[in-house]
């Protein structure tokens, strides 16, 4: 067993024991979950810094409140940063865009009821994040189909170890694949033309 | 030289993309005339590169934030698992959070001149957590007796951009069957949905609409509505 995979499994029974009620495994998840407001920083910093340091806070309570919620949906197949980071990821894209489009309303009404007009730190641009199509394109396909993508290209297991993984022959994790990247397909082309 | 496009390619094609055909397959090089086949490889091959650049751009920024300072969440997640506890056996308990929801939301609209609308204090000490408002869409329309269902409409006053599932039930089947029909994935907070779809509606339906979260999982949902079409 890799260390990668040892440490998935150690995160999963992390989880269990979480909703299992086990109040001593929660610092343990705290430590775990550290990585949000680090994960927010970062891509708050390549996004040109759109939110300010109370909004970034806000943003992290969110995201954790949603991790939470999710926590039971968490299935061991990727190490927990992992899974943070695609949710934190699009919940920031998601953050950015809104303030971006206040910015724009504000400036385009001549900054509202605020005497200091619109707030000029904020950039207008209206750049999507590169990859957010794949994230949200990998939500809408089929489930399984999306399971041995990520497994694939995310987690670099081979079609063998991903039909071990999955109890699956490894024949119907190629044809979950193969489904999977034709069902991907129009969905980022739909995206890109979009944006 | 071009080979015209064949049926029996299409297998092909998934073979070579999965890599279970040599470079120098006499199979491969045929594909490779087939203009058709070409651009159905170049297409797979394009989302492929997609996952692998948004995978790569996911480790190294993951690798990044190892080295970024961030808050401890300890105690923000310790009021978060205070006001919504998971169940001995794992399953959620939407009653109890509701409740602190309910009692929190009181709190805040006593405290909204000191924290703000969007925050709630449940203990006074340490930041302000929000627990959401646990308001799902608002359906609209269509409601009670119509002419035809038409187009389905729905308030949602979070600004979300993960889109909504909408779900339509058959009213005089028990409350638990699935949904008759299924419209998976909306951006926008109307559906009109085609003729034939329309027509093969019940003649009294229950609709419900998802708020959908970055993972496509519902966020929120909408109390169901009841509709039925005149009958003369």
């Amino acid at each position: 067993m890799t260390s990668e995979h040892a440490a998935c499994r150690a995160d999963l029974e992390l989880v269990r024991r979480v909703l299992r009620g086990d109040q001593a495994a929660l610092p343990d998840l705290s430590a775990r979950l550290a990585c949000v407001p680090r994960i927010l920083r970062v891509r708050n910093a390549r996004s040109g810094g759109t939110l300010d340091e109370h909004e970034l806070a806000d943003l992290c309570q969110d995201v954790l409140l949603i991790l939470w919620r999710k926590l039971r949906q968490y299935d061991g197949e990727a190490v927990l940063p992992a899974w943070v980071y695609r949710i934190a990821a699009l919940e920031y894209q998601n953050a950015r865009r809104k303030k971006l489009r206040h910015a724009s309303v504000s400036q385009l009404f001549g900054g509202g009821d605020d005497e200091e007009g619109p707030e000029p730190s904020v950039p207008l641009d209206r750049e999507p994040w590169e990859f957010e199509d794949v994230y949200l394109g990998l939500a809408r396909i089929g489930r399984d189909e999306a399971r041995v993508i990520r497994l694939r290209h995310f987690d670099g297991r081979t079609f063998a170890e991903i039909a071990e993984l999955l109890g699956i022959a490894e024949s119907t994790a190629k044809d979950r694949y193969y489904r999977g990247i034709a069902e991907l397909r129009p969905l980022l082309a739909d995206r890109r033309s979009r944006s | 030289m071009t080979t015209p496009h064949d049926p029996s390619h299409e297998e092909r094609v998934r073979s070579v993309f999965l890599g279970e055909l040599s470079a120098d397959d006499p199979a491969v090089a045929e594909l490779a005339d087939c203009p058709r086949c070409r651009a159905e490889l170049a297409g797979l091959e394009a989302v492929v590169g997609k996952l692998d650049a948004t995978a790569a751009a996911e480790r190294e920024e993951l690798r990044a934030a190892e080295d970024v300072e961030g808050p401890d969440v300890h105690e923000t997640l310790r009021r978060i698992a205070a006001a919504e506890p998971h169940a001995e056996d794992g399953a959620p308990t939407p009653r109890r959070w509701l409740l602190v929801a309910v009692v929190a939301a009181v709190a805040a609209a006593v405290l909204a001149f000191v924290v703000g609308p969007r925050l709630v204090r449940d203990d006074g000490e340490g930041p302000p957590l929000y627990i959401g408002d646990g308001q799902g869409p608002v359906l609209t329309s269509p409601k009670g007796e119509v002419e035809a269902y038409g187009t389905f409409e729905w308030l949602y006053d979070r600004d979300h951009e993960y889109g909504f599932r909408i779900r339509i039930y058959d009213a005089d089947v028990p409350a638990g069957a699935l949904p008759v029909f299924e419209e998976p994935y909306r951006m926008e907070t109307t559906w009109t949905p085609t003729d034939e779809q329309s027509a093969a509606f019940p003649d009294r339906i229950q609709w419900e609409v998802d708020a959908l979260d970055a993972s496509g999982e519902p966020f929120e949902t909408s109390e169901p509505l009841d509709a039925w079409r005149r009958s003369d």
